[in-house]
C-alpha cells in the first residue's frame, strides 16, 4: 500500500515538473520572439510565435503578436487572420481591435460591420459564455435545493431561481453565437483578384470584387466554391482565394 | 365323329420388355432431354430500314446473356429475356431465351459471330448470317443516313455568357418514308453550364430538294443561355419511329418485340438520326470598361424610373420604381445601385412581380431625413450589350423633390436611426502604426486546461446538482407526508414496533419468564396491527384484523387465541418447544401480513 502511494506521488511530481518545464520553455520562446521582433527580425519572430501556437498555446497574446509580426513583413492576410483569432479569444481587447482595424484599413478592406447580435454577444468570448452558463446551471439547483429545505422561503427562492434560468438561456445564445463561427467560419482573402461570381461555375459572370486581406463570412460551400458574404453582399468565390479563420 | 378337344390359350402375361417400355414412358420426362444452345435470326434478309430479331436459346440448361460483338453497319441492342416451358406428349422442355434487336445502317452481308455460349461447363461457338438490301422505294440509297438525317445550327457562333441564342435542329426525311408520332431528343446536348432546361418547339415543316431528291423537313428550335463561358458542343441525337410496311401478318403475333401493328400491316421501330456537331464558343463579360453601376445584365434593355410622392415631410418614405425591359437575362439582373448621402436613408430593393414578359421591376424605399434634400440623385443602370459587345449605361434623373421639415419628434427619430454601413463603407484612418506587442501571458497553462468544465469528470459531476435536487425533494416530500398523513406515519412504524417486541419475547423465552413472553407477543401483535391498520388501542381485536387481512384468517385466529389464552391463564406453564413454535408462527404471520397490500 505504501509502495503504491509512493509511485503515485512520484508520478505526480514528474508530471508537475514536466508541465513546469513546458511552461518555462514556452515562456523562453515567447521572450526570444519578442527580442527578434524588437531587433526587426520579423521572420524569426513569426517562426517562434508559430512554434508556440502549434504547441497548442493558442493564446490571444501569441496570436496578437504573431499578427503584428506578419503586419511588419507586409503579409496583411496572415496579420488579419491572427488578429481575428486573437479577437475570438479576447473580444474586449482594445489593442486587438485597433490593430485589426488598422490592418484592414491599410489593405483597403472594410471592417466587418457588427449586427445587433454581434453587439449583444461578442463582448464575451465563447469560454466566458460557457462559464456563465455553468454558473447559472449550478445556481438554479442551489436555489431549488434551498427552496426544498427552507419551507417558509420556498416560493421566493423558486422565483429567484428563474433569474439564473434566464441567464442560462442568454448564455446558451452567446455560446451558439460563437458556435456559428465554427459552422459558418470567417475567412480572409489571400489573393488580389478575388472576384465573386453569380454562379459557382468557372467563367460565370463576375459580381463584385473583394479587397485583399478582407474578412468574409462563409455561408456555404459547394466543392471548390464557397458562398461568401462581404459588406452585406453575397456570392460565390473560389476556395483558392480564401484562408479560413478557425477559432 | 371324334370329339375335338378345344385347347384354350392361357391369358398372356405382360412381358418384361413391355414393362421396361412403360417405365421409360413414365419416367423419361423426369430425366429430361439433353442440354443445348441455339442461335436464330429472323428474318435473315432485310432492307436497311428494317430490323431483325436475334435469339439465343438455352434448352434445358441455364446460361448468361451475351454481349455480342460489334459489327460495322449493325447496331445490336439487348431487348430482354424470357423463360418458356413446353410439355408435349409427356416430354417437358424448358428454354431460356435472350432476345436482341439487330438494326442495320447500310447494305451488305454480315456475319454475326462468333457468339460464345457457355453452359454446363462447355462453350459453344455459334454464328448467324444477315443480308441487308436496299429499300424497295429507293435503289440508290446505300445507308440509312441517305434517307434520314438531321442538321444542327446556331444563330450565334460566339455569344456572350447569359446571352440568349438559338439552337436549330432540322430533320430531313426522304419523301415516301413514313414516321410515326413525334420526335424525341435523346442527348448530345451539353448538360452542365446551361441555364434551365431545353424547351424544344417545332417552328417549321416543309419540303426541300437535295441532289434531286425530295425530303420532308421538320425544324425544331430551342433558346438557351449559358451560365459560364467556354466552348459548348452540340450534336443532338434525334430519335423517331419509322413505319415499316408488312406484306403479311407476322406469325409471332403479340410476342413480337417490334411492337408490331395489331393487324400485321405495319410495324414501327426507333431510329436515331445522324447529325453534325457544332461548337459554340461562349465569351465572358469583359472586366475592362465595366461601369460601377453594372448589375449583371446581358442583352439589350430599356430603363425607366418613377418616383413618388415628390412632396414629402422629412422622415416620410419616397418610393423609387425602376422598370427594366428588353431582351436578355432579366431574371439575373439585380436592382440598380443608387448613390446615397447621409441625408437619405435607403432600404433594400425588392423585386416586384411583373405579369408582362420581358420586364423586371424593382421597388426601393428611401427616407429623406432633412429638408435640405432638393432632389433624388440620378439613377444609372448599366448592362452589357451583347449585339455591339460593349457596356451601355442608361441614366434617369435627378428627380426634384420637395422635403418639408418634419415635426421635432419625427426628425429626431430619423436622425437617430443608424445608416447602413454597407451603403457607404467608410475607410477610417486609425493612428499611424499598429499598437505595440503584448507582454507574455501571466500563466502558461494550456488553453484547454484552463477550461476546467471540459474535463470529463467535471461533466459527470454536473449531474450531481440534479441528483441532489431529486434526493432532497424525495426526502422533503416524505417528511411532509409523515407529518400530514398519520396513517402513513403509523404504517411506517409497524414493522419496527413488531421487531422490538419480538426481541423482548426472545429475551423472556431465554429467561423462561412465561408471563413476560406472552405479554411481549401480545404487544408485538397489537402494536403491529394497530400501526399497520391505523387502529386505536381499544379496537385491536381478532375480528377487526381479520376483516382487513382475510387471507391470513386461520393463522391470525390461532395466534390471537393462543396468546390470549396463555396471557390470562396465570400459573400455567408452557413447554419451551410450544413457545418457540408460537414465536416462529408470529414472525411468519407478521412477515406475510407485511407483504400484503391493503
Amino acid at each position: 500500500m505504501k509502495h503504491k502511494s509512493f509511485v503515485i506521488l512520484m508520478l505526480s511530481l514528474l508530471l508537475g515538473s514536466l508541465t513546469a518545464s513546458a511552461e518555462k520553455s514556452m515562456s523562453h520562446r515567447f521572450n526570444e520572439a519578442q527580442k527578434a521582433y524588437l531587433s526587426k527580425e520579423y521572420k524569426q519572430a513569426i517562426s517562434l510565435y508559430t512554434e508556440i501556437e502549434q504547441a497548442g498555446f493558442k493564446l490571444p497574446e501569441v496570436n496578437y503578436n504573431l499578427g503584428n509580426a506578419y503586419f511588419k513583413t507586409g503579409n496583411l492576410p496572415e496579420a488579419v487572420l491572427h488578429y481575428r483569432k486573437a479577437w475570438y479569444a479576447a473580444p474586449r481587447d482594445a489593442d486587438i481591435q485597433t490593430n485589426l482595424k488598422f490592418t484592414l484599413n491599410a489593405a483597403g478592406a472594410a471592417y466587418p460591420s457588427p449586427s445587433i447580435m454581434d453587439h449583444f454577444f461578442s463582448p464575451l468570448s465563447k469560454s466566458e459564455w460557457e462559464k456563465i452558463a455553468l454558473g447559472a446551471y449550478v445556481s438554479i439547483f442551489i436555489f431549488l435545493v434551498l427552496a426544498q429545505l427552507i419551507r417558509p422561503a420556498r416560493s421566493l427562492l423558486r422565483k429567484i431561481s428563474l433569474l439564473p434560468l434566464l441567464l442560462l438561456f442568454v448564455a446558451a445564445g452567446g455560446w451558439f453565437y460563437w458556435y456559428q463561427y465554427t459552422t459558418h467560419p470567417e475567412a480572409v482573402i489571400v489573393t488580389t483578384d478575388a472576384t465573386t461570381r453569380y454562379t459557382p461555375v468557372d467563367g460565370s459572370t463576375a459580381h463584385f470584387r473583394i479587397p485583399f486581406a478582407a474578412i468574409v463570412r462563409i455561408q456555404r460551400a459547394n466543392n471548390e466554391w464557397v458562398r461568401v458574404e462581404y459588406n452585406h453582399e453575397v456570392d460565390w468565390l473560389k476556395r483558392k482565394h480564401i484562408k479560413t479563420i478557425l477559432p | 365323329m371324334k370329339d375335338r378337344k378345344i385347347h384354350l390359350k392361357p391369358p398372356r402375361r405382360p412381358s418384361l420388355l413391355m414393362g421396361i417400355v412403360l417405365l421409360l414412358i413414365c419416367f423419361l420426362p423426369l430425366f429430361g432431354f439433353a442440354a443445348d444452345v441455339t442461335v436464330s435470326l429472323s428474318p435473315q434478309l432485310i432492307s436497311f430500314m428494317d430490323r431483325s430479331v436475334l435469339k439465343i436459346e438455352y434448352i434445358n440448361t441455364k446460361g448468361e446473356g451475351i454481349t455480342l460483338p460489334k459489327i460495322d453497319g449493325l447496331e445490336i441492342t439487348y431487348q430482354g429475356k424470357q423463360q418458356k416451358t413446353i410439355l408435349l406428349n409427356g416430354h417437358q422442355t424448358s428454354s431460356l431465351i435472350y432476345t436482341y434487336i439487330v438494326t442495320p445502317s447500310k447494305v451488305g452481308d454480315f456475319d454475326i459471330g462468333p457468339i460464345l455460349c457457355k453452359y454446363k461447363g462447355k462453350t459453344k461457338k455459334l454464328s448467324v448470317k444477315l443480308r441487308v438490301t436496299k429499300p424497295t422505294n429507293d435503289k440508290e440509297a446505300q445507308t440509312l443516313s441517305d434517307l434520314l438525317f438531321s442538321k444542327v445550327s446556331s444563330n450565334r457562333s460566339a455569344p456572350y455568357i447569359h446571352e440568349s441564342f438559338t439552337i436549330t435542329v432540322k430533320i430531313f426525311i426522304r419523301d415516301g418514308i413514313r414516321i410515326s408520332g413525334s420526335f424525341g431528343l435523346r442527348g448530345g446536348m451539353p448538360e452542365n453550364g446551361i441555364d434551365g432546361d431545353y424547351e424544344w418547339k417545332i417552328t417549321d415543316r416543309g419540303r426541300e430538294t437535295i441532289k434531286g431528291k425530295i425530303f420532308k423537313t421538320h425544324t425544331l428550335q430551342t433558346t438557351i443561355k449559358t451560365l459560364r463561358s467556354g466552348t459548348f458542343s452540340f450534336s443532338p441525337e434525334v430519335q423517331l419511329y419509322l413505319v415499316i410496311p408488312r406484306e403479311k401478318r407476322r406469325s409471332t403475333g403479340f410476342s413480337d418485340p417490334f411492337f408490331g401493328d395489331l393487324f400485321g400491316i405495319t410495324e414501327t421501330h426507333p431510329v436515331t438520326l445522324d447529325c453534325n456537331t457544332i461548337k459554340v464558343k461562349v465569351q465572358p463579360i469583359p472586366m475592362k470598361g465595366r461601369p460601377k453601376s453594372y448589375t449583371g445584365g446581358v442583352g439589350v434593355f430599356d430603363f425607366h424610373v418613377e418616383i413618388g410622392p415628390k412632396k414629402v415631410k422629412a422622415g416620410d418614405p419616397i418610393t423609387i420604381k425602376t422598370k427594366i425591359s428588353g431582351r436578355g437575362n432579366l431574371n439575373q439582373i439585380t436592382a440598380p445601385k443608387i448613390s446615397t448621402n447621409s441625408d437619405l436613408k435607403w432600404y433594400d430593393a425588392r423585386v416586384v412581380p411583373s405579369k408582362v414578359p420581358g420586364v423586371v421591376c424593382f421597388e426601393q424605399v428611401l427616407i429623406p431625413s432633412s429638408s435640405r434634400i432638393k432632389e433624388i440623385p440620378k439613377i444609372s443602370f448599366s448592362y452589357f450589350n451583347s449585339t455591339t459587345g460593349d457596356f451601355r449605361t442608361l441614366t434617369q434623373g435627378p428627380f426634384p423633390v420637395t422635403v418639408e421639415a418634419a415635426s421635432n419628434r419625427v426628425a429626431q427619430l430619423v436622425s437617430k436611426s443608424p445608416t447602413k454601413e454597407h451603403e457607404q463603407p467608410k475607410v477610417e484612418i486609425i493612428g499611424r502604426d499598429i499598437v505595440y506587442l503584448k507582454p507574455a501571458p501571466k500563466t502558461w497553462t494550456h488553453p484547454d486546461s484552463r477550461v476546467f468544465y471540459k474535463n470529463q469528470t467535471v461533466q459527470i459531476l454536473l449531474l450531481f446538482p440534479l441528483f441532489l435536487l431529486l434526493l432532497v425533494s424525495l426526502i422533503m416530500s416524505r417528511r411532509e407526508k409523515l407529518k400530514t398523513n398519520p396513517a402513513f406515519a403509523r404504517r411506517q412504524k409497524a414493522p419496527k414496533a413488531a421487531r422490538k417486541n419480538i426481541q423482548r419475547a426472545r429475551k423472556a423465552l431465554h429467561k423462561n419468564d412465561d408471563s413476560a413472553f406472552y405479554e411481549a407477543l401480545w404487544i408485538a401483535l397489537a402494536d403491529y396491527f394497530g400501526h399497520r391498520l391505523n387502529l386505536p388501542p381499544g379496537e385491536i381485536t381478532l375480528q377487526a384484523v381479520q376483516s382487513r387481512l382475510p387471507q391470513e384468517n386461520e393463522a391470525l385466529e390461532l395466534l390471537f387465541n393462543r396468546i390470549e389464552q396463555h396471557r390470562y391463564a396465570r400459573g400455567e406453564t408452557s413447554e419451551l418447544s410450544e413457545k418457540k413454535q408460537l414465536l416462529k408462527q408470529l414472525e411468519t404471520t407478521l412477515r406475510q401480513c407485511e407483504r400484503m397490500k391493503l
